[in-house]
């Protein structure tokens, strides 16, 4: 605080007083009086030589006092206009007293001087830069190089400037100057810190960040290097960078290597560090241990992978870039065995990223950089194991933050290479490190790069391989072999400060929050949301997988399989269906080769007439047993196929049992969808299969489901199925819908009743007579609707009852539509009084529950709907047969 | 967008990663947020994530449920489960919305028109089959997008036939008072996009 106070009371005076001399330096000149003006203007520089301000105050009084030299610079100019020849002026400052102020006067001078041509510019800025050796305090020094940096910036005898030429000198002469500053000023700079001290940590740290805050004046050299036109890849690599890198060496401070190497890589062009990376990589090696290298290393190669991705043919591949880079890190590996593992991984991690952009697709190079971390790695664990034989602690895990880098290693390429991943075989050792979590991160990483690329799995070491590195997103970690309370200590070093659970929660929040969406539920809900967001993703590779040969499909699937029958039983819901559903879709394509095959032999099996009236002895043929599984089927083999309809639908039967006790109403929707596939297999041998399946849906249902809701939903879809299979015998097919309509009749609500038994009506009426496969039992038809009639009737003190009366009339007009025998124009015409009796019953009692609700609206126009239907029948024309019989309903 | 009147996205059946695993990159790519303002879906989203895409689409989505949604309910906001119909008034017209499992038998005419009258719509859009299809009837109009993943399904083309896979589909309408422009889009082969167009007034058949 003392301090703060002081520096600007010092500051303050020293203002105070440049802009005194200021005043009068500028009255002075308006007086023409050039001696007065220069002892003012002396006068205000000597308060440059104050030792009292920090350097930030120095840098604002020096800001204060290049605003004064600018009007001393432009009456110099103003009389070197006039005539006044300014070699006068150059030998005349010469005699001001003060070191200080007679350069900065002299400077000021020079850069007239230079600019009116009279004098070679050469000549003169090497006066300059040797004059100014005088001043050796290394503040002063530093802002004295910068104002001799800046005034002559313009001045230098670049290529294409005036000041070019035999007398005034060549870009050499330029360059030559600005090393020499840049070298001077680095040597103060450095000297900065070895200045004799009371060796007090806090001074050292102090000096070390007013070190800090002057390093531009150092830098700006670098700058002005960087900006002359004259300056050649060539010239550079034969002449300045290796000037510059032996300064940055032979220095031997770290603040300046780490300050100037970072400037190199910052200032100068990307073709420039192309045609020096050897020389600039050498220099890497030789710096001071506490040099953070790699930084420097990511700072070329982030930016030779920028410019690679931009330029793709810029880097000539015979420069082999990568080993050169990969060279160095090796040697720094070799030499400074100080190197945490976690700075081995970092450097590795670069070099990926250099690979992954500089040479896109080139395998050998990723793998190289993961397999120099799976050996740093496997060697740490090793120097562990040794020790924890004697110690015996914990086994080895990597720490929270090589956790990070591994994670990032291994991230890095799966955008780019996504199903490429799995040619890395380091991949998979790299991986082995990480904590499960991680791995699982990663896994869910590597699956989505995988849907993204679109690209297909094709072979089975693929798929083998790919599903062995998602493992930790299929299943929970194993319990590990340790004891509970290593192994949460375990879990403490791998996450650093947070617990598992922390860190989790918070990914967890993070993730809910970005999607906008209304989960701020408890991280329970969180973690069940994620849960269920990577299972999803995983039954997503199921369609990800893809050979042209059924058999080898069928084998995919099959690995699927028992990967994801290892998770925990709660995650059948997200990946049993989609590999369910898979088989039945392949069951298809291996339908076709069956059906060509038998259609190779002859081989009258393949029948499609069968339908539900001829069916004996197909029965008997297919029902010997052959000890493939519980569906009982005798295998026919077709030639080179291993793999056959059975053998999927086998496949399908096992994994909807493993799935029913857990998801009743999963599996017996989707037994239902196996036994519509297998009924469209348009064969007898599989309508035994079909009939197994819904067997089991039926089972299922009987056991597991209670609910109203979902008994309707599920006798909806049993009796959709039911309607349409084309070939099951006629007596099963009749002993189950027979079934269903008993299930339909023993519902707990008489509305639902109602409308189950109506619906089971269509099983007893499907398909023209002149179908195949038709099914027609009138007198069962006209039973379920009378019955659908007499349980609405039942319903009269719910408000459903008009409406269902409406829907039973929609379903009557269906079955007249169709010509069914049983349903006559009598039952239609009686349904349609009743119904207006019960409208009529309903005005006069009036208020009844749905009295004037848009619900009675609703059924109003539902009715009025269905008359129109009726009435509009009657005038069709085009159907005179039919437009009769409605003629016949009395509306 | 003026000329267009107001555009309606129809499509479902979506069933990812049941039966497919994306959406085809093409349609993708078409489905842009901001140029739709509905989007009805005919249900089979079955995972949560599809509704969240969805929703970015337009500011109103309706959602029926589907057969399989209804089986796996935990995919779903069991908070707000969907509804088995649905009824919306776009322009003039009102369009009923239901997947369609609940109507049998199956995709068959005589039943969906009884749908039709207990709605009281002047359009009924349904999916399930997993076959677009834009018909009339008595001055009704019957849509179904198909499934918009190309999803299989076992009632699609016969078991030992050639090439009846389910194709991918959706379809826009463009709605002017009781004018509509219905665009069936269409991926007939993998990357190839077809679109057929029918026009149509309420209550009035026929046109093309």
């Amino acid at each position: 605080m003392a301090l703060n106070i002081d520096q600007t009371k010092f500051l303050e005076e020293a203002m105070r007083k440049v802009k005194e001399q200021a005043f009068y330096m500028k009255h002075a000149m308006d007086n023409e009086d050039l001696k007065g003006t220069l002892t003012h203007a002396s006068d205000m520089l000597r308060e440059l030589r104050t030792g009292l301000l920090t350097p930030k105050s120095y840098y604002e009084l020096y800001m204060k006092v290049l605003d004064e030299l600018r009007y001393v610079e432009d009456y110099f100019t103003g009389l070197q206009k006039q005539g006044k020849p300014v070699v006068e002026l150059y030998e005349k400052v010469q005699s001001c007293g003060n070191v200080l102020p007679r350069l900065y006067l002299l400077i000021t001078v020079a850069g007239v001087y230079i600019k009116s041509l009279e004098a070679p510019a050469r000549d003169i800025l090497k006066d300059l830069v040797e004059m100014s050796k005088g001043v050796q305090h290394p503040m002063r020094g530093l802002f004295l190089r910068n104002y001799l940096s800046q005034v002559s910036r313009d001045k230098l005898p670049d290529v294409g400037t005036p000041y070019e030429g035999e007398e005034g000198g060549s870009v050499q002469d330029a360059y030559e100057f600005i090393l020499q500053n840049f070298s001077e000023a680095n040597r103060l700079w450095c000297r900065m810190q070895q200045q004799p001290t009371n060796a007090h940590n806090k001074e050292k740290k102090r000096r070390e960040k007013e070190r800090q805050e002057l390093r531009i004046l150092v830098g700006t050299n670098l700058v002005r290097l960087s900006q002359l036109q004259g300056v050649e890849a060539a010239t550079y690599k034969e002449h300045i960078l290796p000037r510059l890198l032996e300064q940055v060496v032979q220095c031997k401070d770290t603040l300046a290597q780490s300050y100037l190497m970072e400037c190199i890589v910052q200032v100068f062009g990307d073709e420039f560090h192309i045609a020096t990376l050897d020389l600039f990589l050498a220099a890497c090696t030789q710096l001071k241990e506490k040099v953070n290298v790699r930084a420097i290393l990511e700072g070329v190669m982030d930016r030779l992978a920028t410019f690679a991705e931009a330029n793709p043919a810029a880097i000539p591949p015979h420069l082999r870039t990568f080993d050169m880079f990969n060279t160095c890190v090796s040697k720094l590996l070799v030499e400074r065995p100080g190197y945490s593992v976690v700075e081995v991984l970092r450097l590795q991690a670069s070099l990926l990223n250099y690979a992954l952009h500089s040479f896109p697709g080139n395998l050998e190079y990723l793998n190289l950089c993961l397999g120099n971390c799976a050996t740093a790695l496997a060697d740490k664990r090793a120097a562990h194991q040794e020790q924890a034989v004697i110690v015996a602690p914990l086994p080895f895990a990597l720490d929270s933050e090589g956790v990070e880098v591994v994670e990032r290693l291994l991230t890095l390429p799966l955008a780019c290479l996504a199903l490429k991943v799995l040619e890395l075989p380091h991949f998979a050792s790299l991986l082995e490190f990480l904590p499960w979590a991680s791995r699982r991160q990663v896994g869910v990483t590597l699956l989505q790069a995988v849907y993204n690329s679109r690209a297909k799995l094709s072979n089975l070491e693929s798929v083998e391989k790919l599903l062995e590195m998602v493992v930790p997103v299929i299943k929970e970690e194993p319990p590990s072999v340790l004891g509970s309370e290593e192994a949460q200590a375990l879990r403490r070093q791998q996450n650093g400060e947070r617990g598992v659970e922390d860190a989790e929660e918070e990914d967890e929040t993070g993730a809910s929050r970005s999607r906008g969406g209304g989960c701020t539920g408890s991280t329970e809900n969180g973690k069940a949301r994620r849960l269920e967001e990577e299972q999803l993703l995983l039954g997503r590779l199921v369609h990800v997988m893809a050979s042209p040969d059924t058999d080898m499909h069928f084998r995919f699937l099959a690995v699927a399989r028992r990967h994801f029958s290892e998770a925990p039983k709660d995650r059948f819901q997200y990946t049993f269906p989609p590999l369910v559903l898979a088989t039945l879709q392949l069951v298809r394509r291996v339908r076709r080769r069956e059906v060509a095959a038998e259609g190779a032999d002859g081989n009258q099996e393949g029948d499609t007439q069968g339908g539900r009236a001829a069916s004996e002895g197909a029965s008997e043929q297919v029902a010997v047993e052959d000890g493939n599984g519980v569906l009982g089927l005798k295998k026919r083999d077709v030639p080179g196929m291993q793999f056959g309809c059975r053998k999927l639908f086998q496949a399908v039967h096992e994994m909807l049992t493993s799935l029913a006790p857990h998801f009743a109403n999963l599996a017996l929707k989707l037994f239902l969808e196996a036994a519509q596939a297998a009924d469209r297999c348009e064969a007898d041998a599989f309508k035994l299969i079909s009939y197994e399946f819904v067997t089991q849906a039926f089972l299922l249902y009987e056991d597991e489901v209670t609910d109203s809701k979902t008994q309707i939903r599920a006798l909806t879809a049993m009796i959709g199925t039911l309607l349409q299979a084309r070939h099951f015998d006629e007596s099963d097919y009749d002993a189950l819908s027979t079934k269903v309509t008993q299930y339909a009749a023993k519902l707990l609500k008489k509305p639902d009743q109602c409308r189950m038994v109506a619906l089971a009506s269509h099983l007893f009426f499907v398909g023209r007579a002149d179908e195949p496969g038709h099914y027609h039992d009138p007198k069962r038809v006209i039973e379920c609707l009378q019955r659908s009639v007499k349980t609405a009737d039942m319903c009269m003190a719910s408000s459903q009852h008009m409406h269902l009366f409406v829907e039973v009339l929609n379903h009557y007009l269906y079955f007249y539509e169709c010509g069914c025998p049983t349903v006559t124009e009598k039952y239609l015409s009686a349904l349609v009084a009743f119904i207006n009796d019960k409208r009529n019953e309903a005005a006069l009692v009036g208020g009844g529950p749905a009295e004037g609700s848009s619900r009675a609206a609703e059924i109003e126009a539902y009715y009025k709907n269905t008359l129109d239907y009726i009435r509009l029948k009657k005038t069709q024309t085009d159907n005179k047969e039919l437009a009769d019989r409605f003629s016949a309903i009395q509306v | 967008m003026a000329e267009f009147g107001e555009l309606v996205l129809v499509l479902g059946d979506l069933h990812i990663p049941h039966r497919a695993a994306a959406i085809p990159e093409k349609f993708k790519r078409m489905l842009v947020p901001n140029k739709m303002q509905h989007v009805l879906c005919t249900g089979n989203l079955v995972s949560h994530e599809q509704l969240e895409e969805l929703k970015a689409l337009a500011p109103n989505v309706h959602v029926v449920r589907g057969d399989m949604d209804e089986a796996c309910p935990s995919s779903l906001p069991a908070s707000a489960p969907f509804p088995d119909t649905k009824v919306v008034t776009i322009g003039e017209l009102r369009l009923g919305l239901c997947h369609g499992h609940q109507v049998l038998p199956w995709g068959e005419a005589a039943a969906l028109d009884g749908l039709a009258r207990e709605l009281d719509v002047d359009v009924l859009i349904t999916g399930h089959t997993h076959k677009q299809q834009v018909s009339e009837r008595g001055g009704r109009w019957f849509l179904n997008p198909g499934s918009i993943s190309g999803a299989y399904s076992s009632r699609v083309g016969e078991a030992g036939e050639e090439g009846e896979e389910a194709v991918p589909s959706f379809i826009l309408l463009a709605v002017q008072g009781p004018k509509v422009m219905c665009y069936v889009y269409e991926e007939k082969e993998p990357g190839a996009v077809d679109v057929s167009k029918v026009e149509f007034v309420k209550g009035q058949g026929g046109g093309r």
